[in-house]
């Protein structure tokens, strides 16, 4: 075979495996990068969440507000304010373990098996949700493969895949604005590339230097409804939380 | 012979009051045998559907299953052991996959219970051939007509199943319904969805893995020993005796207040006879009956109220049991989605042993009611009897 041909050949093969848009890919940031400059922004050793859930049902909604004491991914213990109802019921959950205790019955008890399908208080989280531990970074491939719109902010569309067969979700693609380093839309898809859950994020705001999601929009796109939104009502980030918080007596307290 | 027949004498002179008497008393021996009767065809048929739909003659379970453990499902598979290649092969043992799953009919979620079952099986009574439908790249899948119902769901509708993967990857894929089966096992259809083995142990990354394995009811021959725990019929058929014996307990309050009543009025009758017949059993005694006979013709004449009702209670009640064994009894359809194996038309059995345990338990208890007023003519003296006093 002659020297052009082979030339030929192979500026063929890369036009059609990466397309010119790609090219330009070139001077995306790694996704890695990106993913650990979210982590700026989101991380830290410790923090306390004051929030409200909106749950929208078929007839009418519901607003249920809690307070979160999250250590890292692996330890949070979460107390519902309100409604009446609702009142005094505790979430722990540890590593990959969750518990309940319910005022009414004075019972803990373990969410598994079916359980974990459950949704939360009726919204579009489930139980295994809350469950995930493992960071992002070191559960997927990170690699950024376009740049978008959200809204007026820029952001590059992340693309996460799965590096073991035992996580979650196959795939997530992840809108990250990239000014301010924050994730504004998130997909997760099954292993059949079915899209499963979408959050989206429509205000943000400043708290101790970092970028944080203010309201969000989870969405089983499964089930229909208008999802269940989430307002951070106040966070604080590295306090003094006693570790007694984070075992199954305090719940009974 | 002589207080048999007086004794029936006595009874037919005592005439609408014996016979009220009687009535009352079949009413509560048919009752007994009626309910007794029901909770026996109830069970028997349960056990049978079960064994015919779901059972076999006994199944194994892979070494972590444990039904009564919700936390042991999601781990409740593993491989089959190829120690069973010959059974499976012979057709008398078919592989069984139970996995947790969701399904989104409507768009709503609803957890349920997959069950992996091969589409050639004939060990269980279901038609499992129809997953081998083709339904244009959808997972074929088939529902229990009661499942159906609760989901609003026909043959030919599709809907997105969703489950975690062997290595817990949540995984996704539109399924559609190519069978609605008719079913009288309701444990076998409420919160299940059957899809064919091989393709849940592929979209699971399971191969060659199930829960358990199920044993032809036919099959007689040698089990062989495996690391799978074998459950025989009996075992697992304990919850349904435990669940009709408790039924059964609840149920003989009720022919127990039955049969008090029947028993009160053969005690008044008793009571009333010795009150109003005391000039007649001085005249007895000073004939030359003795203490103890006059006793035993008091008894006897209470104690045939039992006899008389169960001849009464025969030939009135005879033909009504036979006919409610014959055409059995409709069970509503809201009362077979209680999760427990009922028939949708419950046949009694009426067993000899029933019958005739039945009728001894109601001629001892009349026997014991019709002596307790009676012990008190022991004291009886003939001259006050006479005068028509009572010591």
């Amino acid at each position: 075979m002659k020297l052009r041909t082979k030339l030929l050949m192979i500026t063929g093969t890369i036009l059609i495996a990466f397309p010119t848009a790609d090219i330009a890919a070139q001077n995306w940031p790694d996704g890695l990068e990106v993913m650990e400059r979210i982590d700026y922004n989101m991380v830290s050793e410790n923090q306390i969440v004051e929030s409200t859930m909106i749950v929208h049902g078929r007839r009418s909604s519901r607003t249920i507000t809690s307070r979160g004491y999250m250590i890292s991914d692996k330890k949070s213990f979460s107390e519902y304010l309100s409604p009446p109802r609702e009142k005094g019921t505790k979430m722990l959950k540890l590593d990959d373990k969750l518990w309940i205790y319910s005022p009414g019955t004075n019972r803990v008890i373990q969410i598994a098996g079916h359980m974990l399908r459950q949704s939360v208080m009726g919204s579009d989280l489930s139980y295994e949700d809350f469950t995930e531990a493992e960071e992002l970074e070191e559960a997927y491939d990170c690699t950024v493969i376009a740049e978008e719109t959200v809204g007026d902010r820029p952001t590059l569309v992340v693309e996460l895949i799965a590096k073991r067969d035992d996580i979650a979700y196959a795939k997530r693609k992840v809108w990250v604005d990239s000014k301010r380093w924050i994730a504004l839309k998130e997909e997760r898809y099954a292993r059949s590339g079915k899209l499963l859950k979408t959050t989206e994020i429509t205000e943000v705001f400043k708290v101790q230097g970092r970028w944080y999601p203010k309201h969000m929009i989870f969405k089983d796109v499964l089930k229909k409804g208008k999802g269940t939104e989430f307002i951070i009502d106040s966070i604080k980030f590295d306090q003094d939380i006693p570790e007694h918080l984070f075992t199954k007596a305090a719940l009974r307290k | 012979m002589v207080i048999l027949k007086l004794a029936y004498r006595n009874l037919k002179g005592a005439g609408i009051r014996t016979w009220l008497n009687v009535f009352v008393l079949s009413l509560a021996f048919l009752s007994i045998i009626y309910l007794k009767g029901m909770y026996n065809g109830m069970q028997d048929q349960s056990i049978r559907i079960s064994e015919d739909t779901d059972l076999g003659s006994g199944q194994y379970w892979c070494e972590v299953y444990d039904p009564y453990n919700p936390l042991s499902l999601p781990d409740a598979h593993s491989i089959i052991p190829e120690v069973f290649d010959p059974l499976i092969n012979a057709g008398v043992m078919t592989p069984v996959m139970l996995y947790q799953g969701a399904i989104y009919p409507d768009n709503r979620l609803k957890n349920v219970m997959l069950r992996g079952v091969d589409p050639k099986q004939s060990v269980m009574n279901i038609p499992t051939s129809e997953l081998t439908v083709e339904s244009n790249g959808f997972l074929p899948i088939m529902l229990g007509h009661r499942m159906a119902k609760s989901i609003n769901a026909t043959a030919g509708d599709v809907f997105t199943l969703q489950w975690r993967d062997g290595n817990g990857a949540y995984d996704a894929r539109d399924a559609q319904v190519v069978h609605v089966m008719s079913t009288q096992n309701a444990t076998i259809d409420i919160g299940s969805v059957y899809a064919n083995l091989a393709l849940l142990q592929d979209i699971t990354r399971l191969e060659n893995e199930a829960t358990m394995l199920v044993v032809d009811k036919h099959y007689s021959g040698e089990l062989p020993e495996s690391t799978w725990k074998y459950q025989s019929l009996f075992a697992l058929t304990k919850s349904i005796r435990e669940m009709v014996e408790m039924k059964s307990a609840g149920g003989s309050i009720m022919y127990g207040v039955l049969m008090a009543l029947a028993l009160l009025a053969v005690f008044d009758t008793q009571v009333l006879s010795i009150w109003r017949r005391r000039q007649e059993m001085g005249t007895l005694m000073a004939l030359g009956m003795t203490r103890v006979t006059l006793i035993k013709l008091f008894t006897l004449e209470g104690g045939m109220h039992g006899f008389f009702a169960v001849v009464l209670a025969t030939l009135y009640g005879g033909p009504l049991l036979y006919l409610n064994a014959i055409k059995g009894l409709s069970i509503p359809m809201d009362m077979d989605n209680f999760g427990i194996v009922l028939p949708q038309t419950l046949f009694p059995a009426y067993s000899f042993g029933l019958i005739v345990g039945t009728i001894i338990i109601v001629l001892i208890t009349v026997t014991i009611t019709s002596f307790i007023p009676v012990r008190k003519l022991a004291k009886l003296k003939p001259t006050d009897a006479l005068r028509g006093k009572m010591s």
